[in-house]
């Protein structure tokens, strides 16, 4: 009896090390990445080569900036949206792409898929803030917001997801 | 022996229960809609406490909006003035994107003080991050605490303030050497 209870210990505490083992994923860079309306959408990617997502109908809000020096933009339609912000050099940067329908991720994640599902594909090393579940890079520095994947939630199923590129915190 | 045992069980139980801590209960009015009301009542549940004073509660809800929101530039139109329906849109907005531009947060600041039961409103004006700088649109909250005046700048403090502290519950004059604002037209 005692043996049967050794080996049954010994069973479980292998399947549990096993389980809390294959959590783990490694984030690269290349993983920060879904396809929109079949374009891939990156930390790389222009801002015109987003705006090409929205076939011409979206709709922008602009304004100058309270964190940074210049004009901030989004460009938004009812299920995708850009956000902007204004670089040292003057020019437009990406801040963030956000989308909320006909989106997949580079590990196969879309709307509809379950917290489960996202971290089978991305692993449990997340950071959770309200319904916002983020994976991020670790940033350059302090005084940057990293780049990274969300997914925002309800009742644990994805309701959009947000690709985040590494900017300045202020 | 059996009797006694459960007994005994049932005291310690008791005992337990009676030793939990109370759930934060504001004392303010929910807004009506139902879906801001329960994120900020769940909100403010995680964050606040019974046990605390006035004090820490507030600056448990301020230090959220400044720590745990990440800046994004809006969407909606805030040109005008900022109608209640409009503070809950872009409050509700903000507690499920976790993230917002400084009208979002001053709205959500705005909701949350008020179900805290405090008279609260949001304060449109412009502000300057450096000295010489142009003044900025900017948005921030006006809230009656303990009988005075104070003022809330999540966004200021969390980005621009040496300590983000300072611009919780911070009065007039302290504003006033960045911020600019019809002190008249608040009620």
């Amino acid at each position: 009896m005692k043996k049967a209870i050794a080996l049954l210990l010994a069973l479980t505490i292998c399947t549990v090390l096993c389980a809390c083992g294959n959590r783990q994923k490694t984030l690269e860079e290349t993983d920060l990445s879904m396809t929109v309306n079949g374009v891939e959408v990156t930390t790389k990617s222009s801002v015109d080569t987003l705006l090409e997502i929205f076939d011409g109908k979206y709709e922008t809000a602009e304004a100058v900036s309270c964190v940074y020096s210049g004009m901030e933009r989004t460009y938004s339609n009812e299920s995708f949206s850009v956000f902007t912000y204004p670089g040292d050099d003057g020019a437009e940067h990406l801040m963030e792409a956000y989308a909320q329908a006909n989106v997949q991720t580079a590990r196969g994640i879309t709307i509809g898929s379950s917290l489960k599902d996202v971290e089978d594909a991305y692993g449990s090393d997340y950071t959770r803030n309200g319904n916002v579940v983020s994976f991020e890079l670790p940033a350059s520095n302090d005084q940057m917001i990293p780049a990274g994947i969300y997914f925002e939630l309800n009742d644990d199923m994805v309701i959009a997801i947000g690709i985040v590129c590494e900017h300045r915190a202020q | 022996m059996r009797r006694l045992f459960i007994l005994t069980l049932a005291a310690l139980l008791l005992v337990l229960a009676a030793c939990a801590p109370k759930p934060y209960e504001p004392a303010g009015e929910p807004t009506g809609n139902a879906a801001l009301d329960d994120a900020a009542l769940a909100l403010l549940q995680e964050r606040c406490s019974a046990k605390n004073s006035e004090q820490e509660n507030l600056r448990a809800v301020y230090d959220f909006i400044a720590h745990d929101i990440t800046y994004r530039p809006g969407t909606a139109d805030t040109s005008g003035d900022f109608s209640d329906e409009l503070t809950e849109q872009l409050a509700l907005e903000l507690l499920q994107k976790r993230k917002g531009n400084c009208d979002a947060q001053a709205a959500l600041m705005v909701v949350l003080l008020r179900r805290m039961g405090y008279e609260a409103q949001l304060v449109q004006g412009t502000f300057v991050r450096e000295k010489g700088a142009e003044p900025v649109d900017h948005a921030w909250v006006y809230a009656v605490v303990g009988g005075e005046g104070v003022y809330f700048d999540p966004l200021f403090g969390g980005s621009f303030a040496e300590h983000a502290e300072d611009y919780c519950m911070a009065p007039a004059a302290l504003l006033k050497k960045t911020h600019q604002w019809d002190e008249n037209a608040l009620q």
